[in-house]
């Protein structure tokens, strides 16, 4: 008599087989690398109501590249009594090294003519996101989407917003001297600022004229990075 | 002799070659074409930067083909492709038929993604690989294990297609090629010789270092050493008549 065939095993070792391969290339969500510099971006940053506070960070190791998914934990402090956690995320995607590159937060809006952008401001907000800058003529915005992961979809999405003639995302172009003035591995985040008092872990700064605000990060070897700015 | 030429002759002699009595399919971790005449099949690959979905149909005796279709999609990008290919092939064995030896060529086209980062520019990838399989069933009455694995060595071709409106803004139209490796490493669970369920393991390997010309020239959503997890349930039906 031939031994009964083992389907039940095979069926489950075929399938924990699958689930264990999944489970080890999951990345760690939070990761700490040691980072150089952390700063914050005054060019674009804007501390007022509606505007953005710009954090960007360089790791030490520029072969770093955080997977969907991870976050370099930073946090933001007022001197006015907020305080929130933020999640670093890359400043250029993908993260591969061939193949085209874009501002992992941004995508810009042009209209057609005869419609304002400030129009759509609030499918702008509806999308977890906000105006960077606005032209003057209105014609066209680039817009901070503070949660990266749907950017192009979402991008894409905006077209058939109305009055939207087209949308593209962003790149970054290095000045002529500088030559590779960025790196995949760069970090960034963008963190929604109001005016206002304080709330605590709403995931938005609430900030008064004259506050310093402060970011910091905990280096994995010990240590802490901080940037500051004042609000004008 | 060109590239061309030589792959034709390879691919040539791959389908002439074998004068054994064959069954075939054994080195995809399936059930041989003795006993059934189809195969259907559905898929799944995670990859480095894509996820993958296809289904299959297969047939044949001593030769096989096996005709797909597919998508592979690129959340963070949001890009598709939609796959199609066509793989012939054949399962050699001695008498014991405990080894298998299998040499396939497979043609592939990927359409797509269109669109790419919301630039109106669609990509269109050809690749065409010759390689070898090796296999080894372990059989029980209603159950078998088939592990294997394989290589092929494939070369692939890259267009890129600007729109009208991008073509007259003087967007080139371009094509970049490469050849590179690709492994194969699974594990076929054959119940009743009827239902396969098979995890397995790819390595894409030997592309162009970035940095370099033709870097664009890579299977979709894969990069170089990457090693990607999927798993195929495949049904064979169509009884033969003894």
């Amino acid at each position: 008599m031939r031994p009964r065939a083992p389907h039940s095993l095979g069926i489950v070792a075929g399938l924990y087989a699958v689930i264990a391969c999944a489970d080890l290339f999951g990345p760690d969500p939070i990761v700490r690398p040691q980072l150089r510099q952390l700063f914050i971006d005054d060019l674009v940053t804007r501390l007022r109501d509606g505007g953005i506070l710009y954090v960007e960070a360089f790791p030490t190791d520029t072969t770093f590249r955080l997977e969907i998914g991870q976050r370099v934990p930073v946090q933001v402090n007022t001197t006015s009594g907020d305080r929130e956690d933020a999640g670093l995320y890359r400043l250029l995607c993908p993260p591969r090294d061939r193949g085209d590159h874009y501002r992992c937060f941004d995508f810009v809006v042009f209209m057609r003519e005869g419609y304002d952008v400030r129009t759509v401001g609030d499918r702008v907000s509806a999308m977890n996101g906000r105006f960077q800058l606005v032209a003057s003529s209105g014609r066209f915005a680039s817009v901070t989407l503070f949660d990266p992961e749907d950017l192009v979809r979402r991008a894409r999405s905006a077209r058939a917003w109305p009055g939207v003639l087209f949308t593209e995302l962003t790149g970054i172009i290095c000045h002529p001297d500088v030559p590779n003035c960025t790196s995949l591995s760069d970090l960034l985040v963008p963190v929604p600022v109001d005016s206002g008092a304080a709330t605590l872990d709403d995931g938005i700064i609430q900030v008064r004229t004259g506050d310093t605000v402060t970011v910091t990060y905990a280096q994995p070897g010990g240590g802490v990075l901080e940037a500051r700015v004042i609000v004008p | 002799m060109d590239h061309s030429h030589r792959l034709a002759g390879v691919i040539g002699a791959l389908l002439v070659l074998p004068a054994r009595p064959l069954i075939s399919q054994t080195c995809a971790g399936s059930p041989s074409f003795s006993e059934t005449r189809f195969r259907a099949a559905a898929s799944f690959a995670s990859y480095a930067y894509a996820t993958a979905l296809g289904a299959s149909f297969s047939t044949g005796g001593k030769f096989y083909a096996t005709f797909s279709g597919g998508t592979s999609y690129d959340r963070e990008q949001d890009a598709r492709t939609y796959d199609l290919s066509l793989t012939g092939g054949a399962d050699i064995t001695d008498n014991s038929a405990r080894i298998y030896f299998c040499p396939l060529a497979l043609l592939s086209i990927s359409l797509g993604p269109y669109d790419y980062l919301l630039s109106q520019t669609d990509y269109r990838y050809i690749d065409v690989a010759v390689g070898v399989g090796v296999a080894v069933p372990i059989r029980s009455s209603r159950f078998s294990m088939i592990p294997g694995m394989g290589g092929r060595v494939a070369r692939i071709r890259v267009s890129r297609i600007p729109s009208e409106a991008e073509r007259q803004q003087g967007v080139p139209q371009w094509t970049q090629s490469d050849t590179y490796w690709h492994f194969s490493a699974g594990l076929g669970f054959v119940f009743k010789q009827t239902l396969t369920i098979k995890p397995e393991f790819t390595l894409v390997t030997g592309l162009v270092p970035p940095g370099e010309p033709n870097t664009f020239a890579a299977p979709f959503g894969r990069d170089e050493n990457d090693l990607s997890v999927g798993v195929t349930v495949a049904f064979n039906f169509g009884r033969r008549s003894r």
